[in-house]
């Protein structure tokens, strides 16, 4: 490298704030040691070790800085020069352009299988087409000429919501019928508090933590894969998250159906060709040795990361409910136990990077649950808290068992007639032998044990898929 | 070679006396000469017009106070032991493109937290005494750094660019403009918003 040119890219390399390495009179070092970024090991291929920028890396992550230097102020006011062309239009574009533009973006926004990769590097607002509800009236019409510049311009007048007297009360009319004292959360009730007295333990996976972790994923990530549990998609789905993403379309949202092992086929595959019209979704079974879906899942994964080719590396964030097995997702596909799992909701703790391929990233998230009103039974059914942390469990069993089919349950404990939870659960602890002091059947036990099989999917179940009706509708 | 200029410092010079001669004093012929010189004004008229021809090309605020990187970023300690200390957090306001993916956690060097980035900036046409809400296209200069231009952090007097397409602005050619440069008049990150002011 000549001379010249060495001196300045060493000094346009020199970070703001860390040490400066004045490299003016730098020379190429020849040793072998490991931390050197020029060393050349004769006889191997550059690319068998360590390349220069890894070394320079890893060096970066010893460096300190210096604190003496960050609190130094430069003499000299930072400047903008005087030019020309800050005065001067950036980015300017012709009418049979942009004609043409609109006709492209137009066939583009309503085929779904194609996007708009850089929306910001084109006049937006002068291309699409406003879409009804975004349509405001005319702004001359609302706010004219006259009244928003001059002598006469009232621009300072406040915008109501109503201008007349009876707009008013029409509305004051309508938002009293549609109150509602049972939803109101701000009333205070005997115990001073506000809002309905809930259990903390059912808030689990709602913590401000977890909901920073999964705000952290989502930043990260190129790819978002949500892990719904194939027994329950639709409540183990989040629509806030998707609403959110919806936002910023260069974020590719896909659903993995876990724990196919546990429904039959048909229930599957009705789930995944009725999601899929939403988004794409593949059905997987979770295992480090007889997986299910693996292949299909790993093909998509390369289809995205072709697809962000001018990227180095590629990020694929894995969200979901707690304990529908996003860690365990991963684990298949790295075909080892790279992440922590078990059979219980709130294994993860904080994110997790794993390295799928070179190009490719797998970040782990902890459960999050979205309130979306779900009763307290839901949440317990839907796995999100630990059998063994429920306060009162025998409770949920009465909504647990019209789910089940009755069979399943003859077959699985051997009661053969029952009438409601609580008799079930007295004749089980009579099978089992489950009694307390004096015969007492011990029903929180019992319901404990019912939860675990609940959550462990030893009682099959499944919620009924949407395909009748819309085989039905179709039809019509 | 030294031998040669060891000879010259001995040599005798003669020179003149300057004290000896009277301030302002000028040789008999060149004494109906006018006294001031026309060089000089010709100079100080070019010096001038540069002078103007630069205000006119002066952005609004020409110069700011420097920052110092403490208050520019703070160094974030990782590793387990909490040793590491390459990490950076910009304080400022940042803005980041459209389709910016935050880097795997052992490549990203400078952290730029969500609360402050920015996609919009309120700005100003100075000649219509109007404020529009725009979008940002990017970070054109950083007056503090280019190292802080190239992160897109947004800190009092930077340029950035924005959509000017709501103005309606043609150029004389009938094309249609939607780019401008604009400069920032507040401190964002103070503020929680962006001000700036149309360049035009």
């Amino acid at each position: 490298m000549p001379k010249k040119l060495r001196a300045k890219k060493a000094k346009s390399q020199t970070p703001l704030g860390g040490k400066t390495i004045h490299r003016e009179n730098y020379t190429k070092h020849h040793s072998n040691s490991s931390t050197n970024p020029d060393r050349v090991i004769k006889g191997r291929k550059p690319h068998s070790y360590r390349s220069k920028s890894t070394i320079n890396r890893l060096n970066l992550y010893n460096q300190k800085p210096d604190e003496q230097r960050r609190a130094l102020r430069p003499d000299l006011p930072a400047m903008i020069e005087p030019d020309r062309r800050w005065f001067g239009n950036t980015r300017t574009i012709k009418q049979d352009e942009l004609e043409l533009f609109r006709n492209e973006v137009r066939e583009a926004t309503s085929d779904p299988y194609s996007m708009l990769i850089k929306p910001n590097k084109l006049p937006m607002a002068l291309i699409s087409e406003p879409s009804d509800k975004a349509k405001r009236p005319p702004l001359l019409d609302v706010e004219s000429f006259e009244e928003t510049f001059g002598s006469k311009a009232r621009r300072k007048r406040p915008k109501l919501q109503n201008y007349d007297l009876s707009a008013m009360v029409e509305e004051i009319k309508n938002k009293e019928e549609e109150y509602d004292e049972e939803k109101d959360t701000n009333i205070v009730n005997e115990y001073g508090e506000k809002g309905e007295l809930k259990d903390r333990r059912l808030e689990k996976g709602q913590s401000k933590r977890i909901w920073e972790e999964l705000y952290k994923v989502l930043d990260s990530s190129d790819v978002i894969c949500q892990v719904l549990d194939v027994r329950d998609p639709m409540g183990t789905r989040c629509p806030h998250v998707e609403k959110q993403l919806k936002k910023k379309p260069n974020k590719h949202l896909f659903f993995v159906l876990n724990k196919c092992d546990l429904v039959p086929t048909w229930v599957t595959t009705s789930w995944v060709k009725h999601l899929s019209k939403e988004y794409p979704t593949i059905a997987f079974h979770a295992s480090v040795t007889n997986p299910f879906g693996k292949a299909a899942l790993i093909q998509l994964l390369r289809q995205f990361d072709t697809f962000h080719k001018d990227k180095k590396n590629i990020s694929v964030g894995f969200i979901g409910y707690p304990n529908v097995g996003k860690s365990s997702v991963i684990n298949t596909l790295r075909s080892k136990e790279v992440c922590k799992v078990a059979p219980i909701p709130g294994e993860t703790k904080v994110w997790q990077y794993i390295t799928l391929t070179k190009r490719i990233y797998l970040i782990d998230c902890p459960g999050v649950v979205y309130d979306v009103g779900d009763s307290d039974a839901d949440l317990v059914l839907k796995g999100v808290i630990r059998p063994e942390k429920i306060e009162d469990p025998s409770i949920y069993i009465s909504s647990m068992l019209p789910r089940v089919n009755k069979e399943h349950l003859q077959g699985l404990y051997g009661v053969q007639e029952w009438q409601d939870a609580e008799d079930f659960m007295t004749q089980m602890a009579q099978q089992s032998g489950r009694l307390l002091k004096g015969g007492e059947p011990d029903l929180n036990t019992i319901a404990k044990m019912l939860l675990h099989d609940w959550q462990r999917g030893k009682i099959p179940f499944f919620a009924e898929p949407p395909s009748k009706e819309e085989a039905a509708l179709e039809k019509k | 070679m030294r031998k040669l200029l060891k000879a010259h410092d001995g040599k005798e010079v003669n020179t003149t006396d300057k004290s000896a001669v009277p301030d302002g004093a000028v040789p008999g012929y060149l004494l109906d000469r006018e006294g001031s010189n026309k060089t000089k004004i010709l100079s100080n008229m070019v010096k001038q017009k540069r002078k103007e021809k630069a205000g006119k090309w002066a952005v609004p605020i020409p110069k700011v106070k420097p920052l110092t990187d403490q208050e520019m970023y703070q160094v974030v300690k990782t590793g387990k032991r909490k040793r590491k200390m390459w990490k950076r957090m910009i304080n400022k306001a940042c803005f980041v493109g459209e389709n910016f993916v935050r880097k795997p956690p052992k490549f990203e060097r400078y952290i730029r937290p969500t609360g402050m980035r920015f996609t919009k900036a309120h700005v100003t046409h100075p000649e219509l005494n109007t404020t529009f809400y725009l979008d940002i296209i990017g970070v054109k200069k950083n007056p503090q750094s280019s190292l802080y231009t190239s992160l897109g952090v947004i800190t009092k007097g930077a340029v950035i660019e924005v959509n000017v397409a709501d103005l309606g602005l043609v150029t004389q050619g009938g094309k249609v403009v939607w780019g401008k440069y604009a400069q920032v008049t507040n401190n964002p990150e103070n503020d929680g918003c962006i001000n700036a002011v149309l360049l035009v």
